[in-house]
């Protein structure tokens, strides 16, 4: 019986349960509806997740990602439909193209601090915005880019791609976190003076942060423009429903928890669908509404809320 | 280069620029006082231009005078957004990004109701001198947009003897120095930060009954305008009324240059570049110093 | 000649806080830096370790010239300090807080984790190596402050009032740790108010005042200076 005991009491099992259930989800769900719902749970996780490190872990809250999704959804695009580049090689270099953007981005952005710096990394996602709507002969501005055949072709591939980046996202994100690297970041967030006492260069630090998370946006961007095959700047760039959206899912969850962007993930898929379902016209405001409720009434988020029941189990 | 057009050009930046600034100036205000951005900025705006539309189809009333409707409206809103919405979230020591993702949430909501109410047309009124212009040899200007730029100044001038000489404006302003030191010397902080939401709330109400005459409203003008807002304030260097000032100008003839020499539509784009210039080379702003 | 810094002084709006110091550091003793509140003590820790940049005057760190040099640089360099108003990071343990200070040299996690236990067992804080720094008792905070400098591996630490709110017996412990660590190699600075533990451990000591240094010998002469008395013991201590 104490090998019941351990196994019951190993703190991966949560984790190794989900992968199992996420693993057999399509074959339960029959429905194209709820597939198209796991997915979506999928992106905004994985997107969490990469917010998360940054701002979670990092303690650097950025209200502008959008500008690493737009870049990544671009690149891949651009690239797959002007030069012929293999979509699966998009994945790759959208998240290479809003990596490289985050150095410059991070070291104009990093010299201010708090909500200073959460918005004027937004101010980046307009200006590049901006550019993509009026170079017209490289990104069709306004029009989009429409993609004829996407990088896999049956939803139930789609899941299991999706699956996949966001399984990786997490363990890189949670590999990452126990590191040197993760040390350094927390400390950041914690107390930046005494983390330069104690040798860490700070900017740089941050920079690697906005590095990994802007990657790994750049890569979901890029799975989006698959999934919807169609992006135009204001949807990829789009401020209310991705940059601020990535923030609500984290701040839902649980600000720099491991389950936090899943829970969130979750929550914001849930409301966001179901007052669709319910109020058709008035739904983005009863969505918003909402938004206002739970932040008002579950300040630290579900995960962070729910940690003080459960202790560590949750946090794993 | 022709001179008249040049000097066209920056004189109606600077008009714009009065307007920017007057936007800005609440978004400061709000930031000094609570230390957080007011994502809803925008939306408070777009409040006080609807003000002004539905009393001039309404009621024909003039929208310079919906001003004494607007501003009340907005300062009773702002009040009651702090009380009851932002101040749980700082008593609950909730981090200061859930209060940014509530006044986001603030504006979603505002921005909806007013698509479910307006639908998403533009509105625009036209008086009598909406398109009046005085002219100066071969300059000439929009009549509304220099009564607004001097109204600007008015109110500017009115928030700043009402920050320097009442014994509010002087707790407001102990409140932005040390928070900490205000509590200690006995001034009652949650009234403060409720009075100043509501005034800043109003200040921005009273720009969007200004813009009214001279610009059109729709459910979505809030996000264009809180950045506006968000890129004066940084200009300004943070914190200061003078400052805003200062931004609102400076952004208002970049864009008019924009405008006249480069082109129409990458107007908005330079606000960023200048922005992104001032980070580089001027964290502090273009005023002042910067107080983080 | 580990530490030599120069006509050191640093101006604020209105206030020259420290004003054309000199004095050197010798590798392996102990200089204890005291003086009133407010007389400038700090912003040398600050000027040293690259908080503030001098407005004037130089700091040689190994030969090298300090002036320019970041903190982090500076951590690198081997020399760090503690925070008089103690900087724990909260959401991290005791141990993970170390561990910070330990991947200054040291970049595998391990590795890390085994300097940070090493030198816990050092500070005698072993015991409660898996509490949120964020609970941890005012001594324990100070004492952190100083387990997580020495996981830097310094060559000179500055300490700024590791014992400033500690009972007698923290104070005793401390003293103890404090020359333990000299025992270990370790070059230290020690700004301290307890008179009485500062005269115990330096091997000399610099008195400042208003931003200048007014004296510095042996705590003896310190002692019994009359400038010294005057300035900062107080007219009470002088008449005993
Ligand atoms: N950043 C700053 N700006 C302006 N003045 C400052 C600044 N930092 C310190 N000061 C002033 O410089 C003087 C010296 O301060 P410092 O903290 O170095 O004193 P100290 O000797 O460490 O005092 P204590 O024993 O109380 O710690 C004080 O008058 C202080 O107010
Ligand atoms: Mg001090």
């Amino acid at each position: 019986m104490t090998k019941w005991n351990d196994i019951l009491k190993n703190r991966h099992l949560p984790a190794v349960l989900l992968a199992l259930i996420a693993l057999v989800l399509p074959l339960v769900l029959r429905n194209e509806y709820y597939l198209h719902l796991a997915i979506l749970i999928l992106l905004w996780t994985a997107l969490g997740a990469s917010w998360n490190l940054l701002g979670g872990y990092t303690g650097q809250v950025s209200f502008g990602h959008s500008v690493f999704f737009g870049m990544g959804a671009y690149v891949s695009l651009l690239l797959h439909t002007k030069l012929g580049v293999s979509l699966w090689m998009g994945l790759l270099y959208a998240g290479i193209a809003a990596s490289l953007i985050a150095i410059p981005i991070g070291w104009i952005c990093f010299r201010l601090r708090g909500p200073y710096f959460s918005l004027s990394i937004l101010a980046f996602s307009e200006v590049l915005r901006l550019i993509v709507l009026h170079w017209k002969e490289v990104t069709e501005g306004a029009v989009g880019i429409l993609l004829i055949n996407s990088i896999v072709d049956s939803k139930v591939s789609f899941y299991y791609l999706m699956l996949i980046v966001t399984a990786i996202i997490l363990l890189v994100v949670n590999f990452v976190v126990k590191r040197k690297l993760g040390f350094y970041f927390i400390a950041i967030r914690d107390d930046e003076e005494a983390a330069e006492a104690l040798g860490i260069y700070t900017t740089r630090y941050k920079i690697y942060s906005l590095m990994i998370s802007a990657f790994f946006t750049g890569v979901m961007g890029s799975l989006f423009a698959n999934y919807t095959s169609y992006i135009d700047p204001y949807i990829v760039f789009s401020v209310g429903d991705v940059a601020i959206a990535m923030v609500l899912v984290v701040v839902l969850g649980g600000i720099g928890t491991f389950w936090g962007p899943l829970v969130g993930a979750i929550c914001v898929v849930m409301v966001n669908e179901g007052s669709r379902l319910m109020f058709a016209n008035a739904s983005v405001l009863i969505y918003g509404a909402l938004v206002v409720i739970v932040i008002l009434f579950l300040p630290k988020g579900v995960v962070g809320s729910l940690k003080q029941y459960t202790g560590k189990w949750f946090h794993a | 280069m022709d001179l008249s057009i040049f000097i066209q050009t920056v004189t109606s930046g600077v008009l714009l620029g009065g307007l920017y600034g007057l936007i800005a100036l609440g978004m400061t205000l709000i930031f000094g006082v609570m230390r957080i951005i007011n994502l809803a900025h925008g939306e408070f705006l777009m409040i006080g231009m609807y003000v002004s539309y539905i009393l001039f189809t309404k009621f024909g009333v003039d929208p310079y005078v919906s001003i004494v409707v607007s501003v009340p409206l907005l300062f009773v809103i702002g009040i009651a957004i702090q009380r009851f919405l932002l101040m749980p979230l700082i008593k609950a020591k909730a981090p200061g990004e859930n209060q940014i993702l509530m006044t986001a949430g603030i504006g979603l909501v505002l921005t909806n109701a007013a698509l479910l109410i307006f639908s998403p047309n533009y509105f625009t009124v036209l008086t009598t001198y909406s398109n009046a212009t005085a002219s100066i040899g071969k300059i000439s200007v929009s009549l509304p947009l220099l009564w607004d730029f001097l109204i600007c100044f008015g109110i500017t001038g009115i928030l700043y003897l009402f920050i320097m000489k009442t014994d509010t404006g002087c707790s407001i302003r102990a409140v932005a120095q040390n928070i900490d030191s205000a509590r200690l010397m006995g001034i009652n902080i949650d009234r403060i930060m409720i009075i100043t939401f509501g005034v800043g709330a109003a200040l921005v109400g009273a720009a969007g009954t200004l813009l009214m005459p001279i610009f059109y409203v729709f459910p979505a003008i809030g996000e264009l305008f809180t950045l506006k807002a968000f890129i004066v304030t940084v200009l300004g260097g943070m914190g200061s009324a003078l400052g805003a000032l200062v931004g609102g100008v400076t952004l208002g003839v970049v864009e008019q240059m924009g405008a006249t020499y480069i082109s129409m539509a990458l107007k908005d784009a330079l606000g960023f570049v200048i922005f992104v210039l001032v980070l580089i080379f001027r964290p502090s702003g273009l005023v002042g110093k910067s107080r983080f | 000649m580990l530490l030599e810094v120069n006509g050191l002084t640093k101006a604020f709006a209105g206030l020259v806080a420290v004003n054309e110091v000199d004095f050197t550091v010798q590798k392996g003793e102990i200089l204890g830096l005291i003086g009133p509140n407010g007389a400038g003590k700090t912003t040398i820790f600050h000027l040293l370790t690259g908080y503030y940049t001098p407005t004037a005057g130089t700091v040689l760190f190994n030969g090298k010239d300090m002036t320019r040099v970041t903190p982090p640089a500076a951590c690198r360099l081997g020399l760090t300090r503690t925070f008089q108003i103690v900087k724990p990071l909260v959401q991290l343990t005791v141990l993970e807080n170390v561990m910070v200070g330990a991947f200054a040299k040291i970049g595998n996690a391990k590795k890390a984790k085994e300097l940070a236990l090493e030198i816990l067992e050092f500070t005698g804080q072993l015991a409660c190596k898996d509490m949120l720094a964020g609970n941890l008792t005012l001594g324990m905070r100070k004492r952190l402050e100083v387990s997580r400098a020495l996981a830097t591996q310094p060559e000179l630490l500055l300490l700024d009032e590791t014992m400033a709110g500690l009972n007698s017996k923290e104070i005793a412990d401390a003293v103890k740790l404090i020359m333990k660590i000299r025992e270990r190699g370790i070059t230290l600075v020690v700004i301290e108010h307890v008179m009485k533990a500062i005269m115990s451990i330096s091997d000399r000591i610099v008195v400042i005042n208003y931003g200048k240094k007014i004296m510095e010998g042996c705590p003896d002469a310190v002692c019994n200076d009359q400038q010294v008395i005057q300035a900062y013991l107080g007219a009470d201590y002088a008449k005993r």
